[in-house]
């Protein structure tokens, strides 16, 4: 076997290996069999580690051989007229680092949830929805085309919402999850729109390699920038969508660890990686992005600091840091932006898990030194003047007002769709059914009246 | 000869057991008779299309005819297996039967007189089911005036039909408007939404997703394309699959959002029908199979809900959680039925959307919205289901034919999907040679 068959099948098993272990677990839940912990976990550590291992092996394989780019050419999916869905696969030091670092943290997550979960009504699904979560990201490292990372999104954006809503008996969880789903939906407009255009005007959805020659012209790639900058916005919690992020941590530790620390809060920032070879020439596409990024940086910085728990804290400290990297990948970093964008992803991930029982020991240290532990560290507004410090602690402690805007809108929303469909049902109800609406109780003139009463 | 024959045997298989199910001792058996009398048809159907495709092909039963009457095989077998049995179940069998049985016949014959008779005679079961509720019935009222208006304007447009190109348009016009009214488009939707509220989830679910005004239209395009209005067709499928979606997300109830997220994507076949070209009219019809099994799976998992908790109302404080299984279903067979990577729903939308990219890309923009929204849609359906106080329950859980019928429908859902190609096969290369000939 030659090396670059190597690096295809070691990248192919870290596919594999979680679409199988989720396979399994989805099969013996549809056909009712009965749930045992100890095949569970025995599924959901082999698919972990197979993928792990293959990640990293690919991954090293792939340096060791020169770090040449591969590109795999494969049949079609499927096709209708002159339309055919690629099922190219594209491989290089990017795609490899994705996959190795959703390998890596998966594990990681897998491991400890083991635990974590023991005994915990709805441990299969749990197991499950990761698997296919990881399945989803896999598929957005290795597509060579935007139609292939499309479906990956899609997976990341289903298995997400649902772990948010894992705990269905609290309704605040469903709620955030339905919120988490419906920003990836909004986002998901600007990747589609992408597709669309880029099939439009280039005839096909594959992405260039990075350095290759611009295909399209100056506004298609601007437009097309724009359009995966929305689509990126939505799965990096990028300003004014953060805010969903600290409510994304409803749903179990170890999920909040994979998703929001690790993978799905960076897979936004790896797609403008991945596709930043369409808009580069583009001077505005790059601004852009690099004001998104830093009024992001900017906004998690100050609001990460007024909030009172460890899950929202790690929150905005990892759209901050995500943030950056949108800025490095605006600026043309590509490189600096990946290596951050791991780093950041093993340190959340990490910290995620490890904050439920640090809090546990600094309670345990506090107490055994009888006194309260000093925070280290002196916060930069303290410097500034008073009512400019007290201005960014207001702004801080409302979470930029976005939040509350965005409630208002939605609330806004939310009555004009009660009344279209008061409208409707009144519509079905009285003239769409050809049935005369019950005519109104007519009010007597009071010359009527006056005849009533004599 | 022998192909035809067993296209016959299925519908006769179908047919022959609508009136013995009603008079079946009790539920049970009607069903049993029922669910036997669909899976013949279906083994029936299968065979012949297996037939076909070795070059025996039946006079005037192309892929297209033979495929649909296949996916009607299917969702009778899905929503008979699915059916909770009580005092109702013998006469809904029979009338699902019934419609199947008509419906069949409809995608397998070619003269206007029969096309006409049949499409009008396929909604008469529905409106008897909806008959039955108790009232004052102005759903079922509402049904009967669109359904008759529908019938009236096809059987108008069949013998208008003239040679003259002024008389085709005319003709082309008034099928176009009344297969609208069926499929449910804008301004023509109002009676869908309530139909899935009031009628048995089977019945309505039977009628509404085997679209054969869908088949109908295509057959209209396929013929005669020059005259189709089809800007018009683009224009009215994209509104009302952005409005059904988005209503979709407002209901209170579940029976209704299905209702509107049937109007949208059954308007999404519109616009893949209005390109006029093999890889729309391939994309559009996968779209009514793909998307009408899994809508009409949903279906048939809300009925398993609304008979463990009694009604669908979604959010309600207090109320009780169903099985995981239940749930799952539901979501599962939703999110097929709004394009879930791996299912046919995803092919078929993949398809119309490029499709509709292609020839008017505000439209495929547009569809985008659609689909976002279907999606939303089905997640707040389904969180609104899966919550709920933990209270035991007697039957909590799916029964194992409720899980042969979704688990069983999904998975097929899941390989039609990845074995698209074989799907689509036939069907495509029917539409080229009749694209080819007009």
């Amino acid at each position: 076997m030659s090396s670059r068959d190597f690096v295809v099948a070691a990248a192919y098993v870290a596919v594999f290996a979680p679409a199988v272990a989720g396979i399994l677990l989805f099969a013996r839940a549809g056909l009712g069999v009965e749930k045992r912990e100890r095949f569970v976990n025995a599924v959901a550590l082999l698919g972990a580690r197979v993928a792990a291992l293959a990640g990293l092996a690919a991954a090293a394989a792939y340096v060791a051989r020169g770090a040449s780019p591969i590109d795999v050419a494969m049949t079609s999916w499927f096709s209708a007229g002159e339309y055919e869905f690629s099922l190219g696969v594209g491989i290089d030091g990017r795609a490899l680092t994705l996959l190795a670092l959703s390998g890596v943290v998966s594990l990681m997550v897998v491991q400890m949830s083991v635990r974590y979960l023991h005994r915990e009504v709805g441990h299969r699904r749990f197991f499950a929805l990761l698997a296919l979560g990881q399945l989803g990201i896999a598929l957005i490292a290795l597509a060579d085309g935007l139609d292939l990372l499309y479906v990956g999104w899609e997976l990341v954006g289903i298995a997400s919402a649902l772990l948010i809503g894992f705990y269905s008996e609290r309704r605040t969880a469903s709620r955030h999850g339905l919120l988490a789903f419906a920003i990836y939906r909004t986002c998901d407009i600007g990747l589609l729109g992408a597709i669309v255009l880029l099939h439009h005007v280039s005839g096909r959805g594959g992405l260039p390699d990075a350095g290759a020659p611009p295909e399209l012209a100056p506004p298609h790639a601007a437009l097309l920038g724009a359009l995966l900058l929305f689509g990126a916005m939505g799965k990096s919690a990028q300003f004014p969508l953060t805010g969903y992020l600290p409510r994304a941590m409803e749903g179990p530790s170890p999920s909040s660890a994979v998703f929001y620390g690790g993978l799905s809060v960076h897979a936004g920032a790896f797609l403008l990686l991945r596709t930043a070879p369409l808009f580069e020439r583009v001077a505005a596409v790059r601004y852009a992005i690099v004001a998104v990024g830093a009024a992001t940086a900017l906004h998690s910085t100050l609001v990460g600091r007024a909030q009172t728990d460890a899950k929202s804290q790690l929150a905005y400290a990892t759209t901050q840091q995500v943030g950056l990297v949108f800025v490095e990948i605006g600026l043309g970093l590509e490189s600096l932006a990946l290596l951050h964008l791991t780093g950041n992803a093993l340190l959340r991930s990490a910290q995620l898990l490890r904050a439920s029982s640090l809090l546990e020991d600094h309670v345990r240290l506090e107490a055994d030194l009888g006194v309260p532990r000093q925070r280290p560290g002196v916060p930069v507004v303290r410097h500034l003047p008073p009512r400019v410090e007290q201005a960014l602690y207001h702004y801080a402690l409302e979470r930029g007002h976005v939040d509350t805007l965005a409630a208002r809108a939605l609330a806004g929303i939310e009555r004009l769709l009660a009344a279209l469909s008061a409208a409707d049902r009144r519509l079905l109800e009285r003239s769409a059914l050809g049935l005369a609406p019950p005519a109104p109780e007519e009010r007597p003139t009071a010359a009527e009246d006056k005849e009533l009463s004599s | 000869m022998i192909t035809l024959a067993l296209h016959a045997a299925a519908v006769a298989s179908i047919g022959l057991a609508s009136p013995w199910a009603s008079r079946m001792p009790d539920g049970r058996a009607a069903r049993a008779l029922g669910v036997a009398a669909a899976a013949v048809s279906l083994g029936l159907g299968v065979a012949a299309s297996a037939l076909a495709s070795r070059g025996g092909e039946a006079a005037g039963v192309d892929g297209i005819s033979s495929t649909f009457v296949l996916f009607v095989g299917a969702l009778a077998l899905v929503t008979l297996l699915g059916q909770p049995t009580d005092e109702g179940t013998r006469a809904r069998t029979a009338r699902v039967l019934l419609t199947t049985a008509s419906l069949e016949t409809l995608f397998l014959v070619r003269e206007p007189l029969l096309v006409f008779l049949l499409f009008a005679a396929s909604a008469i079961p529905t409106y008897v089911a909806l008959r039955a509720n108790r009232g004052p019935n102005l759903v079922a009222r509402g049904f009967a005036t669109h359904q008759v208006m529908s019938a009236l304007l096809v059987g108008a447009g069949l013998f208008l039909a003239g040679d003259g190109h002024a008389a085709r348009s005319a003709a082309a016009l008034l099928l176009t408007v009344g297969l609208f009214v069926r499929q449910g488009a804008l301004p023509f939707h109002s009676w869908m939404p309530p139909l899935f509220e009031q009628a048995p989830l089977g019945s309505a679910a039977i009628f509404v997703h085997s679209q054969a005004g869908a088949y109908l239209l295509a057959r209209l395009l396929l013929s005669t394309p020059d005259v189709v209005p089809t800007a018009f067709l683009d224009l009215v499928g994209v509104a009302t699959a952005i409005y059904g979606a988005t209503l979709a997300c407002a209901q209170s109830d579940a029976r209704r959002a299905l209702g509107y997220l049937a109007v949208g994507q059954s308007a999404l076949v519109l616009t893949g029908l209005a390109s006029a070209g093999v890889t729309g009219i391939v994309g559009g019809l996968l779209m009514v199979i793909g998307v009408g099994l899994a809508q009409a799976g949903a279906a048939v998992s809300l009925e398993c809900v609304r008979s463990r908790r009694g009604d669908l109302v979604l959010g309600s404080k207090g109320h009780v959680e169903v099985g995981r299984g239940v749930s799952a279903s539901f979501l599962a067979l939703g999110l097929a039925g709004v394009g879930l990577p791996g299912t046919l729903g995803f092919v078929a939308e993949d398809l119309v959307f490029h499709s509709a990219l292609e020839h008017r890309p505000l439209v495929g923009a547009a569809m985008v919205l659609a689909t976002s929204l279907s999606g939303l849609a089905v997640l707040r359906i389904y969180f609104g289901l899966a919550g709920g106080e933990r209270r035991p329950l007697e039957v909590r859980d799916l029964l194992r034919r409720e899980r042969v019928a979704l688990v069983g429908l999904f998975v097929v859902l899941l390989g039609l999907g990845l074995a698209s190609p074989a799907v689509m096969g036939r069907m495509e290369e029917a539409i080229s040679r009749e694209l080819a000939h007009s």
